[in-house]
């Protein structure tokens, strides 16, 4: 097998002690739209966070393009978690698809007219241009996930992690961002994104993983949309699993 | 220079960095954080004071930003390590290292500590000035230059970091800056209002302006405002104090854009939701000339206004004769914009949104003066132009160009 866009080994994490990830191992090819689905609490977040090194894992190990994650900075994009984002912020909806071409501006850089017409393109691509110049806190709930793709799209990036960009969002929408994703990796862009929906989960993903604090299927959705591994997924979180991890991690020497 | 020179360049400086730096740390939600590194800094202002004969202000400056890293330092410990809350740690580093500092106080007794304290505009001087000097020259250059990269790393660290900006390197920038301009103000202001002067102009900024290049540059202007005017104050009389002048002055021009300020002032917001319920109440009364002309003798009679009556006149919509008050040609096409639009609302909530008949009317009557013409447009098309409303009353079409 080809190296895989993104590969993590044995990836461990855990929240003030208490451990929310164990030993994951996936291997997501090049050019793949693929669907993280879990319960809550079953680690969706972290583990994104984990590869964007945004929170230390305990073990293991994150490649992205065959390299750790300091070496192919830039080539990674991501869409926030609507709640994680400050829509208080004064920032524009063109302000913020202008900071996806920031990549290599440095610190005195300034975005020049070429940036300026790939953030509007973006914009384009995703409806928004109307909204350009409306604060991101007067968007509709469809509108806002909207922003924050055309901030990915203006990045031209190679690997996508997106943390629940259908969340809340309306039918139209729905169908845009859909479109959108299957663009983006017929256009050879590998897409990660954190899904809640069962319902539309195997129409919209090429690949699923599925988590429940650990990896319980991982594959071709055509082979892991099955009723007993959703049934293994979702059946309740793994108590003892937890516990046990927990204890141990405090008798380890972690904080209470 | 005279002292009152001095002194208002001094607040003029002082108020134009802090309202810069203050505007990063209201966007970044770090107001307290400020108020930490005020009182934390305070044992190495002390320090700074009684080990340094000459009281070179420089000397004092380094062995403050010192203390302040000390206690940030402390609270990140707190907070990695224990599992208090930011603002329990924040608490407990702000009195800890403040504690230190009145002990360290008593013991030494260093000579303009008070200055520090209380806030001292008088109490600066040459030295003083050109540190200040110095100071405000770096922000206001530094800072401009990297404004959009500092506005990304503000506000989406995760995503200025997968960009590869050096995001760890920025915090600890922008913190050490804090802290130094947080220990230059104390002298003007003292411990206690260094915050007002870092946060208030920043938060009346925020009722003007969405844009952050903008809520920086009007934070810049209110605090060297606030600040001049509060010196200048303080000077016409006997016993007033300099600090809390600067302070309240700055509070007062917060109240004027609270009041005033285009984006979210009280007047402003006002005056749009007053010029929407006169336009709502325009509407109401075209609307219910249009039912009476459907269904004569049915609608309540209107309760004449007679100051929208003249607006609607005005317009063009509505004409008056012996009779009584007419639809015009132009007001009947814009009263049936609106049956149309109350009526087919109705039959989208009970078609789309399962409301049931009796249900859907007040829903109408409020939506109906906020859809707009493409909204209106796709409504009919998503129902499939229907005729009749879920009361069995016919929706009338609109006439060819009507609303031109």
């Amino acid at each position: 097998m080809s190296t895989p866009a993104l590969e993590t080994h044995d990836l461990s994490v855990s929240y003030r002690g208490k451990p929310v990830l164990h030993g994951v191992d996936i291997e997501i090819p090049y050019g793949s739209l693929t669907g993280i689905m879990g319960p809550n609490g079953a680690g969706k977040s972290t583990l994104l966070k984990a590869i964007m090194d945004v929170v230390q894992p305990d073990n293991g190990w994150v490649k992205l393009l065959n390299k750790p994650l300091k070496e192919v900075l830039g080539r990674i994009g991501y869409v926030p978690q609507r709640e994680s984002v400050d829509w208080d912020f004064p920032v524009t909806v063109f302000d913020v698809a202008l900071m996806g071409t920031y990549a290599g501006l440095g610190w005195f850089g300034r975005p020049g007219k070429h940036h300026r017409a790939r953030a509007m393109e973006a914009l384009e691509q995703t409806g928004m241009v109307d909204l350009a110049k409306r604060q991101i806190g007067e968007l509709s709930g469809g509108q806002q996930p909207r922003t924050f793709l055309a901030r990915a799209l203006a990045q031209d990036a190679e690997i996508y992690l997106m943390d629940e960009p259908f969340a809340g969002v309306d039918a139209a929408t729905e169908r845009t961002i859909v479109h959108l994703l299957g663009r983006m990796r017929d256009a050879g862009k590998t897409v990660i994104v954190v899904h809640h929906d069962l319902q539309t989960a195997a129409r919209y993903f090429d690949r699923l993983l599925l988590l429940n604090m650990r990896v319980v299927a991982h594959g071709l959705t055509t082979e892991v949309f099955l009723p007993e591994i959703l049934e293994k997924t979702y059946g309740g979180k793994l108590t003892l699993l937890s516990e046990i991890a927990a204890r141990a991690h405090q008798g380890e020497g972690g904080q209470k | 220079m005279t002292a009152l020179q001095y002194a208002l360049l001094a607040a003029l400086l002082l108020g134009t960095v802090s309202g810069l730096l203050g505007s990063f740390v209201v966007v970044r939600r770090m107001a307290l954080t400020g108020d930490m590194l005020s009182h934390a800094v305070l044992p190495g202002i002390v320090a700074g004071l009684a080990w340094n004969e000459s009281r070179n202000p420089l000397i004092v400056l380094i062995s403050a930003v010192i203390a302040g890293v000390l206690g940030s330092l402390t609270m990140n410990g707190l907070l990695r390590f224990t599992k208090l809350k930011p603002d329990a740690a924040l608490a407990l580093v702000l009195s800890v290292f403040f504690a230190i500092g009145i002990a360290m106080i008593s013991r030494l007794q260093p000579a303009g500590v008070l200055a520090f304290l209380y806030g001292q505009v008088a109490a600066i001087d040459r030295r003083d000035l050109v540190l200040l000097l110095a100071v405000t020259l770096v922000c206001v250059v530094l800072i401009p230059l990297a404004f959009r990269q500092l506005c990304l790393v503000s506000f989406d660290a995760a995503f200025a970091r997968l960009l590869g900006f050096p995001v760890r390197f920025f915090e600890i920038a922008f913190f050490l800056l804090l802290t130094i301009v947080i220990v230059i103000s104390m002298q003007a202001v003292g411990v206690v209002l260094v915050t007002a002067m870092l946060v208030t102009p920043a938060a009346a900024a925020r009722f003007c302006t969405h844009s952050l290049p903008k809520t920086a540059a009007i934070a810049c202007g209110m605090g060297a405002l606030g600040g001049v005017a509060g010196v200048w104050i303080s000077s016409l009389g006997n016993n007033l104090p300099t600090g809390p002048l600067m302070a309240l002055a700055t509070t007062v021009l917060f109240l004027g854009a609270g009041l005033l300020g285009p984006r979210r002032g009280w007047i402003p917001s006002m005056l749009r939701r007053k010029r929407e319920s006169r336009r709502i109440a325009g509407e109401d009364v075209l609307k219910t000339l249009w039912l009476h002309e459907e269904l004569p003798g049915l609608v309540r009679p209107l309760i004449p206004n007679e100051r929208l009556l003249k607006k609607l006149t005005a317009s063009g919509w509505i004409e008056r004769t012996t009779t009584g008050v007419h639809l015009t040609s132009s007001g009947h096409d814009q009263a049936t914009k609106l049956v149309r639009t109350h009526r087919l609302w109705e039959r989208y909530l009970t078609e789309y949104a399962a409301y049931k008949a009796d249900h859907v009317h007040d829903e109408a009557e409020r939506a109906e003066h906020w859809i707009d013409e493409k909204r209106l447009a796709e409504l009919t098309a998503k129902l499939g132009d229907p005729s009749w409303d879920p009361h069995g009353k016919p929706i009338p079409s609109l006439r060819k160009e009507a609303s031109s």
